[in-house]
C-alpha cells in the first residue's frame, strides 16, 4: 500500500496546470500566507495541537493557549493543490465509501498513511498537520462532524470529545420555553467542551482572558459580516465569490485571535474604498452572479476566472455566510453565555427572516444562507448552485431552493455537480459548455429586456 | 386456525388498509419517520402511529424537488408523500434523525399537505444535559399533540401506552427468538414482513397479531429448511426483496440490526418514574442508531464494544455463520460505521459482505452473484 501511495504521489507532482482563481483583493492574497503559518506553527511552536472540526468555539482554544488545525481546511488545501486523492484512495481501500465526505475521505487517508509509515504522508502541503493531543467534533452542520472524527480514532489514538449545537425550527424559536431549553443545552455542551479541553491541557482557562477573546470575536464578527455584506452589494463587484470564498479562513479557523480582527478591519477597508471609487474586479461587469449554495469546488476554482473572462462575475456565494450582528445583553457577562447568546439570536434572527418568506427554516444551519435573500440585495442576474456528491449539509435543500427562488422570480438558475475535494466528480468540459449556455441565457434575457 | 401470518402479509402487502380503515371511522392518523419519535405519545395521544415508509417502485416525481445525490430511501418516501399516497396520514412527525431526513423537513412541509406537521429536534449527544434537553423536546411535542388531538396525555395515559408497546416489543422479541433454533421456525423474510405490519396498526390491534402470529409459528410444521445462519445489519430495509433474495441464495436471515428491525424492538422502555424522561432515555440512548454519539471515555476496544458489541451478542445468541452488511447509498452516518462493523465482527471470527446499493434494489442480480459467493465461501 505504501508503495502504492507513493507512485500515486508522484503522479500528482506533476499536475503542470494552475487551478487555483486569481484573486482580486489583497486581502484574499494575504490568506494563503495565513493558513501556511497556520499549520507551521502548530507543528514548530510547540503549543499542544488539536483536531477540530469547525465548531464555533476557536475562542476557547485561544484563550487555553492551545492550537486548534482543522482537517476540513486542511483537505481543501490538499483539494486546491489537487494532492487529495491518493490520501482519498487510502481511505477508500480501508472500506469508507466513496459518497462519504470527501473532507473526511482526505483527512482518514492522511491519518491511515501517517500511522502504516510513522511519518507525516509525502506530499503533505505545508508541512502536514501538526500531532495532536485531542481531538474535537461537533454535531454542528452536519453528522460528518462528529462522525469523522468518531473514525480517526481507527488509525490515531487520541481522545476525542463531541459536542452539539442545536438551534430550532422557525415556528417555535420565538417561544420563551424553546429559547431557555436550546440555549441551556448550548451552553452545557460548550461548558463540556471547556472541561474536556482543560482536562487535557491540565490548565484552567482564565476567564478574564476568554472574556477579551469573545468579546475581540464578537467584533470580529461583525467586521466580517459588514466586509461581506459591503462587497456583495458594490457595484461593480469588487470582492467576488472566489476572494470570499477564501476570506472566510480567519473567521472560521482564527475566531478571537487579534490577527483575525484585524484581517477584517483591513477587509472591510479595502472593499469601501473600492465600492466607494467604482473599482470592480473586471472590466465589464454584464451578469452578476450569485453562487447560491454548496461548497465550492476546491479542486478547480480557475473555473471562476473562467466565468469572468466572459463578463460575468460571482458577487456573493452563500455558502459561507457570517452571522448578522447580535446585540448581546449588557447583562450577560459570562463569556461562553455570551457565545451561546451571538450564536442562538443570530440563528433566531434568520428564523424571523424564515418566517417572513414563509419558510419553515428547519433545514438552516448557522453559516448557510438561503440564495432567496440575496438576489435583490445584491442585484443578481442569475444563480448557480453546486450538488456535491459527498456533502448531504450543503447539497440536500437546493432544488427547493431553486423552486422558491422560481415562486418570487423568474431569474435563471443552473445545477453544476462535482464535489468540494474530489476531483474524480468534476468534468471540466461539462461545466464549461453547461456555464456557456447559461451565460447566453443571461446575454439573451438582457438582449430581451428580461 | 386463527389469523397469524397471514394476517400480517395481507397487511404488509397493502400497508395503509387498515390505517385508512381506522381513519374512515373517525380515528386520526399520524405518520413518524425514522426510529426516533416516540410511538407512545401518538397512542396516549388516542391516535394511530404510522410509519413512513418507501417503496421499490421506481421514482417518479421527487426529482422536481429532492438532488439525486441524497438517501434514495427518503426520496422514495417523498416521491410517494407528493404522489398523496400518504393522503390518509392527518399528520408527521419528522425528527432530526440524519442530515438526509432533517434537511428534507421543510420541504416535505412545504409541498405535502398535512393537517398537523412537528419537526422533532433530536439531540446528537447522550450525555445528561443531552437527555435533559430531548425530554423537554418531547414534552414541547406532547403538548402539541395534545392540542391537535385535543386530547390530554396524563402520566397515567402515556404509562399505559408505554406498558401495551413494551408488550408488543416483547412478543417480537419471543418470535424473533424462534428463531434460535436451527432450522429456524420463521424466515427473515416473515419476520420483516410482520415488524413491518405491526408498524402500521394500533398497537393493541398488532399485539393481538402477534400473539396469534406466535401461536402459529411455535406449531408450525412447514418452517424454513436448514441453510446457513446469516446476521443481517443496516438501515432502512422495509421490503422482503432484498431478505428474500439472501434467503433464495441458500441462508436463513435469524437475526438483524435494521432500523426497522431490532432497532426498534430490542429493548423496552423504562417503566420506573418519569414516562418523559424514560421516552427520552430509550429513544436517544437505547436505540442503537449511528446517528448518536455514545460517548465511551475508555480505550477505543471499550468504544469498540459500546458501539458494536450488541451485534456481536446477537451473532452468537442466534449463532450465526456469517454477516451482510446492507448499506444504502449516501447514509452518511451507517458508511462511516461500515469499515469498523466490518473489522469488528471479522474479529469476532464472522465472515462478513458488505453491499452497498441505491435502495431500489436495481443490482440485485449482481447482488446474488456476490451472496451466493460468501455463502458457498461458508461452506
Amino acid at each position: 500500500m505504501k508503495e502504492r501511495v507513493e507512485r500515486k504521489l508522484e503522479a500528482v507532482q506533476e499536475v503542470p496546470k494552475k487551478t487555483s482563481a486569481r484573486k482580486w483583493t489583497e486581502s484574499a492574497k494575504k490568506v494563503r500566507g495565513l493558513v501556511a503559518n497556520m499549520y507551521l506553527r502548530a507543528v514548530t511552536e510547540g503549543k499542544p495541537v488539536a483536531w477540530v472540526m469547525f465548531t464555533l468555539a476557536n475562542e476557547l482554544f485561544v484563550a487555553l493557549d492551545a492550537f486548534p488545525v482543522y482537517p476540513e481546511n486542511y483537505a481543501a488545501l490538499c483539494a486546491t493543490k489537487r494532492v487529495g486523492e491518493p490520501f482519498i484512495d487510502r481511505a477508500e481501500a480501508d472500506g469508507f465509501s466513496n459518497v462519504t465526505c470527501s473532507y473526511a475521505r482526505i483527512g482518514l487517508g492522511y491519518s491511515a498513511i501517517w500511522q502504516e509509515t510513522g511519518e507525516i504522508p509525502l506530499m503533505a502541503p505545508d508541512g502536514g498537520m501538526g500531532k495532536p493531543i485531542m481531538m474535537v467534533g461537533s454535531a454542528l452542520v452536519c453528522d460528518t462532524r462528529y462522525k469523522w472524527f468518531q473514525t480517526f480514532s481507527r488509525y490515531l489514538d487520541v481522545p476525542y470529545y463531541a459536542f452539539d449545537i442545536v438551534s430550532p425550527p422557525a415556528e417555535t424559536a420565538h417561544r420563551p420555553d424553546v429559547r431557555e431549553q436550546y440555549m441551556k443545552y448550548n451552553l452545557e455542551q460548550l461548558k463540556g467542551l471547556l472541561s474536556f479541553m482543560e482536562e487535557r491541557l491540565e490548565k484552567k482557562v482564565d476567564w478574564d482572558k476568554l472574556d477579551e477573546v469573545v468579546r475581540r470575536g464578537e467584533e470580529t464578527y461583525r467586521w466580517w459580516f459588514d466586509a461581506y455584506m459591503l462587497g456583495g452589494s458594490a457595484v461593480p463587484c469588487p470582492f467576488p465569490a472566489e476572494d470570499s470564498f477564501r476570506c472566510f479562513v480567519p473567521a472560521f479557523f482564527m475566531m478571537g485571535e487579534v490577527e483575525a480582527l484585524e484581517f477584517y478591519k483591513d477587509l472591510y477597508q479595502e472593499i469601501k474604498y473600492k465600492a466607494d471609487n467604482k473599482i470592480g474586479s473586471i472590466p465589464e461587469e454584464k451578469y452578476r452572479l450569485l453562487w447560491g449554495g454548496g461548497l465550492p469546488p476546491w479542486h478547480t476554482m480557475g473555473i471562476m476566472d473562467y466565468v469572468e473572462e466572459r463578463g460575468a462575475v460571482f458577487v456573493f456565494q452563500a455558502a459561507y455566510v457570517p452571522m448578522p450582528h447580535v446585540d448581546i445583553p449588557d447583562r450577560i457577562t459570562n463569556p461562553l453565555e455570551r457565545m451561546v447568546y451571538s450564536r442562538y439570536a443570530s440563528a433566531i434572527m434568520r428564523a424571523e427572516i424564515d418566517k417572513k418568506l414563509g419558510l419553515f427554516g428547519a433545514c438552516n444551519v448557522i453559516g448557510h444562507g438561503n440564495p432567496v435573500l440575496f438576489v435583490d440585495q445584491f442585484k443578481i442576474d442569475g444563480v448557480v448552485m453546486h450538488w456535491l456528491r459527498s456533502c448531504r449539509g450543503t447539497t440536500i435543500g437546493q432544488v427547493y431552493q431553486k423552486r422558491l427562488l422560481e415562486e418570487r422570480s423568474d431569474l435563471p438558475v443552473l445545477f453544476l455537480e462535482s464535489d468540494m475535494c474530489d476531483v474524480r466528480d468534476y468534468f471540466e468540459e461539462d461545466w464549461k459548455m453547461k456555464l456557456n449556455a447559461f451565460l447566453e441565457t443571461l446575454e439573451a434575457r438582457k438582449k430581451g429586456g428580461g | 386456525m386463527a389469523e397469524g401470518l397471514n394476517w400480517a402479509k395481507r397487511l404488509y402487502q397493502n400497508r395503509s388498509q387498515r390505517a385508512r380503515e381506522l381513519r374512515n371511522e373517525g380515528k386520526k392518523v399520524m405518520g413518524y419517520i425514522c426510529c426516533q419519535p416516540p410511538v407512545e405519545l401518538i397512542t396516549a395521544a388516542g391516535m394511530v402511529p404510522y410509519r413512513i415508509t418507501g417503496t421499490l417502485e421506481p421514482i417518479t416525481e421527487a426529482d422536481a424537488y429532492l438532488e439525486t445525490l441524497m438517501c434514495p430511501y427518503v426520496r422514495s418516501c417523498f416521491d410517494l408523500g407528493i404522489k398523496g399516497r400518504y393522503d390518509f396520514v392527518d399528520g408527521i412527525i419528522w425528527p432530526h434523525s440524519c442530515d438526509n431526513i432533517q434537511k428534507t423537513s421543510d420541504i416535505w412541509k412545504h409541498y405535502i399537505p398535512h393537517s398537523y406537521f412537528k419537526y422533532l429536534e433530536v439531540p446528537h449527544m447522550t450525555d445528561p444535559s443531552a437527555l435533559e434537553f430531548f425530554t423537554a423536546e418531547l414534552k414541547v411535542l406532547k403538548r402539541s399533540l395534545e392540542e391537535y388531538a385535543g386530547v390530554e396525555i396524563t402520566d397515567e395515559r402515556l404509562e399505559e401506552a408505554i406498558k401495551v408497546h413494551n408488550e408488543s416489543r416483547t412478543l417480537l422479541r419471543e418470535l424473533s427468538s424462534l428463531r434460535k433454533q436451527d432450522p429456524p421456525l420463521l424466515s427473515g423474510t416473515e419476520m420483516t414482513q410482520v415488524v413491518l405490519a405491526a408498524m402500521s396498526i394500533p398497537v393493541a390491534e398488532c399485539n393481538e397479531m402477534l400473539r396469534n402470529i406466535i401461536q402459529e409459528v411455535k406449531a408450525r410444521k412447514d418452517g424454513p429448511q436448514k441453510a446457513v445462519r446469516l446476521l443481517v445489519y443496516g438501515c432502512e430495509i422495509d421490503d422482503i426483496a432484498f431478505i428474500n433474495l439472501m434467503e433464495g441464495c441458500g441462508a436463513n436471515v435469524v437475526i438483524d440490526d435494521l432500523c426497522i428491525g431490532t432497532k426498534y424492538y430490542w429493548k423496552d422502555v423504562a417503566t420506573d418514574g418519569s414516562p418523559l424522561k424514560n421516552l427520552a432515555d430509550h429513544y436517544l440512548g437505547e436505540v442503537m442508531c449511528p446517528r448518536t454519539f455514545h460517548r465511551s471515555p475508555g480505550t477505543r476496544q471499550q468504544d469498540l464494544d459500546n458501539r458494536f458489541g450488541y451485534i456481536r451478542d446477537f451473532a452468537k445468541e442466534f449463532n450465526v455463520r456469517g454477516a451482510i452488511l446492507y448499506i444504502i447509498r449516501y447514509c452518511d452516518t451507517f458508511e462511516f460505521d461500515v469499515p469498523e462493523v466490518r473489522d469488528y465482527l471479522q474479529q469476532a471470527g464472522l465472515p462478513v459482505l458488505h453491499l452497498e446499493d441505491d435502495y431500489s434494489l436495481t443490482s440485485i442480480q449482481g447482488f446474488k452473484t456476490r451472496i451466493q459467493a460468501f455463502l458457498e465461501m461458508m461452506g
